[in-house]
């Protein structure tokens, strides 16, 4: 199974490092920006009490966002940017890892070998996990001493916090998209499939935060679950929105396991 | 039941694709140590065949087992003993051979192939997307015969290939069969077929419709009798059961007969010979006896 493993992160290694270096390039840049931010956090302040209340919740932004290095990343950085690189690097690798090898017919190298569909899927499956463990680390748990750099205090539990609320939202969304790959003979339907239901989810939240009386819809979006300012800033999981977010993973993990496992692959 | 001596045994395997026509109740055994050669024109079957043999699909009924295990449910044991070559190449494109061989080093352990990149002629070094159809082709069989496997299924393996380098192919599959290897491939090319085969399979619209020994396949008693006359030939003389006009002018006539030469032989007495010409029918002219219709 590490062949496989190794396999699929050293095909995918550049797209892992584009995607982790730029992440912790906007970081370092909004650390460094944070302590003359903060100096004019009065004026920005009003801007943001002038917005409607439900949209700026809808965006995770709070009236003290510059209180301090947590707030300010958590509406800056992990409200709406971050989950949205997240999403575009599991998304394409697991696309890439199924139905890409399919599309290429590059697939039928791996069927041939002296190893288990239910292998090779774990293989491919828990590169696509470590992955996104190597992008968290890099974009979330590295801010850490990019912060002591500039003399900006942390709070470096929440970090750790956030970055298993991250893993869990990743890895759901890369636990659906890892299904809709194992029944796709394309990439491209995996990234219409899986974009099109989260630009759904999304917008489900938008609209559930601006109508009260459509306040249910929230239930129905992912992005519901991922309160990143709820684990930066106050260190805290919402046990109810980490068990919807396991369940997804188990589930969708499980079906892509199970549908791989019964398909026919006609390469 | 499947004996020792079977490599691959296919029984009554049936696979639908909702309204394509897949395969119909195939059925045939490749015995071991020999060449079986699968035939059929584009669309016959017979990469449905091997896609099931290599379990890539499954059967919608039917068994196959391939040195008596079961091809499904056993899987993993039977590609330890298989070497694939598909009908086209299913390479990493930005991968060198080399990479692909580390990749075969670590999933089915060590081997040293260096003696079949030299006979091939192969440069490791090079990415697969700068390698022309021929080398991949030769990858994919460098590959196929990576750690001398018990059982090669090869999908048209000369597809793509010169002449010189065809021959280099036969060579290797000759001295691969001489250890012991069993070979089952497909092919259109039937002059090949009929070069290196043991036996062979014809399949058509899905289903079987012969399976025989190469030796069988010669000792058929079909002729192609090829006749000038100096006066015009007179058609109806040569209609008689087992003979078919293949050609026909007025001086000339081509005729494939079947069976006993005797009665044909009367009624070309009658005519003054010119020329005669008799061969035993190829595997060509018996294949397409079962393309008719």
């Amino acid at each position: 199974m590490w062949p496989i493993i190794w396999k699929e992160i050293r095909e995918r290694k550049f797209s892992l490092i584009a995607f982790s270096v730029a992440t912790l390039g906007l970081i370092w840049m909004y650390v460094g920006l944070f302590p003359s931010l903060q100096a004019q956090a009065q004026n920005y302040n009003k801007i943001i009490e002038s917005m409607p209340k439900g949209f700026m919740e809808a965006f995770g932004v709070s009236g003290n966002w510059m209180a301090n290095l947590e707030s300010f990343l958590s509406t800056e950085m992990f409200s709406m940017l971050w989950p949205l690189l997240a999403i575009f690097l599991v998304v394409s690798r697991a696309g890439g890892s199924i139905a890409g090898e399919i599309e290429q017919t590059t697939i039928g190298t791996l069927l041939a070998q002296p190893i288990s569909r239910t292998r090779l899927f774990i293989a491919k499956y828990s590169s696509g996990i470590i992955a996104l463990a190597v992008y968290i680390a890099c974009s979330i748990l590295l801010t850490i001493p990019l912060a002591k750099i500039y003399s900006i205090g942390v709070l470096p539990f929440n970090y750790f916090t956030l970055s298993l609320l991250c893993l869990l939202f990743g890895g759901a969304i890369f636990s659906f998209a890892m299904f809709i790959s194992v029944i796709s003979n394309d990439k491209t339907r995996v990234y219409g499939i899986t974009g099109g239901i989260l630009v759904l989810m999304y917008a489900s939240n938008i609209i559930s935060g601006l109508k009260s009386n459509l306040r249910w819809l929230h239930n129905f979006s992912i992005f519901h679950y991922f309160n990143a300012p709820g684990a930066l800033i106050h260190n805290h999981l919402d046990l109810f929105a980490c068990f919807v977010l396991v369940t997804s993973i188990v589930i969708f993990s499980l079906l892509g396991l199970i549908f791989f496992n019964k398909r026919d692959i006609a390469i | 039941m499947t004996s020792n001596s079977t490599a691959i045994n296919l029984r009554g395997v049936t696979k639908n694709y909702g309204n394509k026509r897949g395969i119909i109740d195939v059925s045939l055994s490749v015995k071991t140590g020999e060449i079986f050669g699968f035939l059929g024109p584009n669309g016959a079957g017979k990469t449905t065949t091997i896609r099931c043999i290599m379990d890539f699909i499954r059967p919608s009924r039917g068994t196959i087992t391939v040195y008596g295990a079961n091809s499904h449910t056993e899987a993993v044991a039977i590609k330890a003993k298989i070497g694939f070559l598909p009908s086209d190449p299913q390479l990493y494109m930005r991968w060198t051979g080399a990479e692909h061989l580390k990749l075969y080093q670590k999933l089915r352990g060590p081997s040293d192939m260096s003696d079949t990149v030299n006979r091939l002629g192969l440069n490791l070094a090079v990415q697969v997307r700068h390698l022309s159809t021929g080398n991949k082709q030769k990858l994919s069989l460098l590959l196929a015969l990576y750690g001398n496997p018990k059982l090669l299924v090869l999908d048209e393996p000369t597809k793509g290939l010169d002449p010189i380098l065809q021959q280099e192919i036969y060579n290797l599959l000759s001295e691969y069969k001489q250890r012991g290897g069993t070979v089952f491939l497909s092919s259109h090319n039937l002059p090949e077929v009929e070069k290196i085969c043991d036996s062979i399979g014809v399949i058509k619209e899905g289903k079987i419709v012969a399976s025989e020994t190469m030796q069988s396949i010669r000792n058929m008693n079909i002729h192609i009798i090829s006749i000038n006359c100096e006066s015009k030939i007179n058609q109806s003389d040569f209609s008689i059961a087992g003979i078919e006009v293949l050609h026909y002018s007025d001086k000339h006539i081509i005729l494939k007969v079947k069976g006993d030469l005797t009665q044909l032989m009367q009624r070309i007495a009658k005519y003054k010979i010119k020329d005669l010409e008799v061969n035993h029918a190829n595997l060509e002219d018996i294949f397409m006896e079962y393309y008719k219709d």
